[in-house]
């Protein structure tokens, strides 16, 4: 991933240990983010599903694929891309870097 | 030079499972020429905000016409709304529209869907509803005013929907169902009694054991009902007692159909140039077992898979049965099938907002599912279930054995007992 330095970078107050296949929910200024270490690299989204209100990191990451709890609707945690059926609007996602075991990412600044 | 000719891709029912279908066939056949013939007026729209947000009143047509529809023109769909199947014949391979046009096909798309159940005691009367299209929701919408009384016939995930968005508008409902218990087809007793300890909860009356005999418009205008050994007199009736799917198009033309127009896993009828998907069908699940799934996901991917093989690839669809429903604040979701349970795990408490209901065959292998507000442990279990697994451990360590009664239910909601000092 390049890291882009102008970047507003901001901290999510996690540590970087988070395990592989797991993922975590956070607020970072007030915004719900998702955090996820899929083969070894992290990835953040947001939390809130783009179809009905829930978090999804209360749902089941399989590989890179994030499944909603409330009705199924997957999404790429690498691209932030509805995977079809019930979901059809992409989620955002950020970059994300580790300063210090602390996990970083550009908030305001989403990848395309 | 002369084009070849585009293959004449013919799609008969404009739900979920016929729009899904005519948007993937497009994606795969740039070239052929797609006809999709609906019974309704309006362009295709998801049918599960009808028994929640359309009554609520804040969705709304735009919110729940399906993606994509409103570009049929772009995508070259030639849609026909206000326009059924009469009939198919197959020798001439043709399908008989409403408005006496023949069209011809090379491949047919059966995605009839399925009408409500009628009552056979029932009134012609604005007050007394059922629940299949969004002309039916807006009516029923209209009716739902705060204060005033609803019964709803059918203890089942629709009634329970449209009875949960009643009382949460303010009416006074009652829940009046044939059965001994709500979600009595395909759900194991444990887990109906604690939905309907959620209805309770909320404030809904219910009454089983009762069949609707006779219902009458009183001189006030409200309707009174007389039941098995009940009277009920309301303001407003709801209906929700199962779909009947539309096969009468499919027997009529030959095909092999029982409760359901029977497809195999590429949904493949007994003629290989008509396929059907939806509702309307009964398919093959995991375990080889044809079911009638009547769900919403299910619809989508037997019409990806069937418009797949109508494009010329090859793809197949043997799903883990699963479905969800929405009532107050419960999201339920169901997985597998309860029919060769013999043992249970609980996780959590049936009271409490979240739990996990396991069902295991008698060889521990997980066969199904029902959880309240818990949609990761369904996320396991259904791949537990798909490969034939023993639950995982993350949810087996956290639950104990229960016996599927109604009196584990009552054990499990009373307050825990305290031993004397």
């Amino acid at each position: 991933m390049t890291t882009n330095a102008s970047a507003d970078w901001v901290s999510t107050g996690l540590r970087a240990e988070l395990d592989e296949g797991e993922m975590v929910g956070v607020n970072v200024q007030d915004v719900p983010i998702a955090v996820y270490r899929v083969h070894g690299t992290l990835y953040a989204t947001d939390n809130v599903c783009t179809h009905a209100y829930a978090l999804l990191s209360d749902g089941w990451l399989d590989e890179a694929i994030v499944e909603c709890p409330l009705h199924g609707g997957q999404f790429d945690v690498k691209s932030g891309k509805a995977l079809g059926g019930l979901v059809t609007c992409n989620l955002r996602v950020f970059e994300v870097r580790v300063v210090e075991g602390v996990i970083e990412i550009a908030l305001h600044q989403q990848s395309p | 030079m002369r084009r070849a000719e585009a293959t004449a891709i013919v799609i008969v029912g404009g739900g979920l499972a016929g729009h899904v279908a005519a948007v993937e066939v497009r994606r795969q056949l740039p070239d052929a020429d797609i006809t999709l013939l609906a019974a309704e007026p309006l362009l295709p729209y998801q049918r599960p905000p009808l028994s929640k947000g359309v009554l609520f009143g804040d969705t709304g047509l735009d919110t729940i016409t399906l993606d994509e529809a409103p570009r049929y023109e772009a995508l070259r769909i030639n849609y026909r709304s206000n326009t059924p199947a009469i009939s198919i014949d197959r020798r001439a391979a043709t399908v008989q529209a409403a408005d006496g046009e023949k069209i011809r096909y090379e491949r047919l798309l059966l995605a009839t869907g399925s009408r409500y159940r009628r009552l056979p005691a029932s009134i012609d009367s604005p007050r007394f509803h059922y629940l299949r299209t969004y002309a039916d929701a807006l009516r029923l919408q209209a009716e739902l005013q705060s204060n005033r009384s609803v019964v709803v016939i059918g203890g089942g995930f629709i009634g329970l929907e449209v009875a949960a968005a009643a009382r949460t508008r303010g009416c006074e409902v009652t829940i009046v169902e044939a059965s001994n218990r709500v979600l009595s087809r395909g759900t194991p007793p444990i887990a109906g009694s604690a939905v309907e300890h959620l209805h309770r909860r909320h404030g809904a009356a219910l009454h089983f054991g009762q069949n609707l005999l006779n219902v009458e418009e009183t001189a006030k205008g409200s309707l009174s009902l007389e039941f098995t050994s009940l009277e009920l007199e309301t303001d407003v009736v709801v209906v929700g007692i199962g779909a009947i799917p539309n096969t009468e198009l499919a027997s009529d033309a030959g095909l092999a159909v029982d409760d359901g127009i029977i497809v195999d896993e590429h949904g493949l009828t007994c003629d290989e140039a008509i396929f059907a998907a939806g509702d309307a069908t009964r398919h093959p699940d995991h375990t080889g077992e044809l079911r009638r799934l009547e769900s919403w996901q299910s619809a989508t991917e037997q019409a990806v898979v069937a418009a797949r093989n109508m494009s010329g690839l090859r793809a197949s669809h043997a799903p883990v049965p699963w479905l969800w429903s929405d009532q107050y604040d419960a999201n339920l979701q169901v997985v597998g099938s309860f029919d060769f349970a013999s043992q249970y795990l609980l996780k959590g408490e049936l009271t409490s907002p979240s739990w996990t209901l396991i069902a295991m065959d008698r060889s521990d292998i997980a066969v199904g599912g029902i959880a309240m507000n818990s949609g990761r442990d369904i996320s396991m279990l259904r791949s537990a279930i798909r490969k034939r697994s023993t639950p995982p451990p993350a949810l087996s360590t956290s639950s104990r054995p229960v016996r599927n009664s109604v009196e584990t239910f009552m054990i499990s909601s009373s307050p825990p007992r305290r031993t004397p000092q």
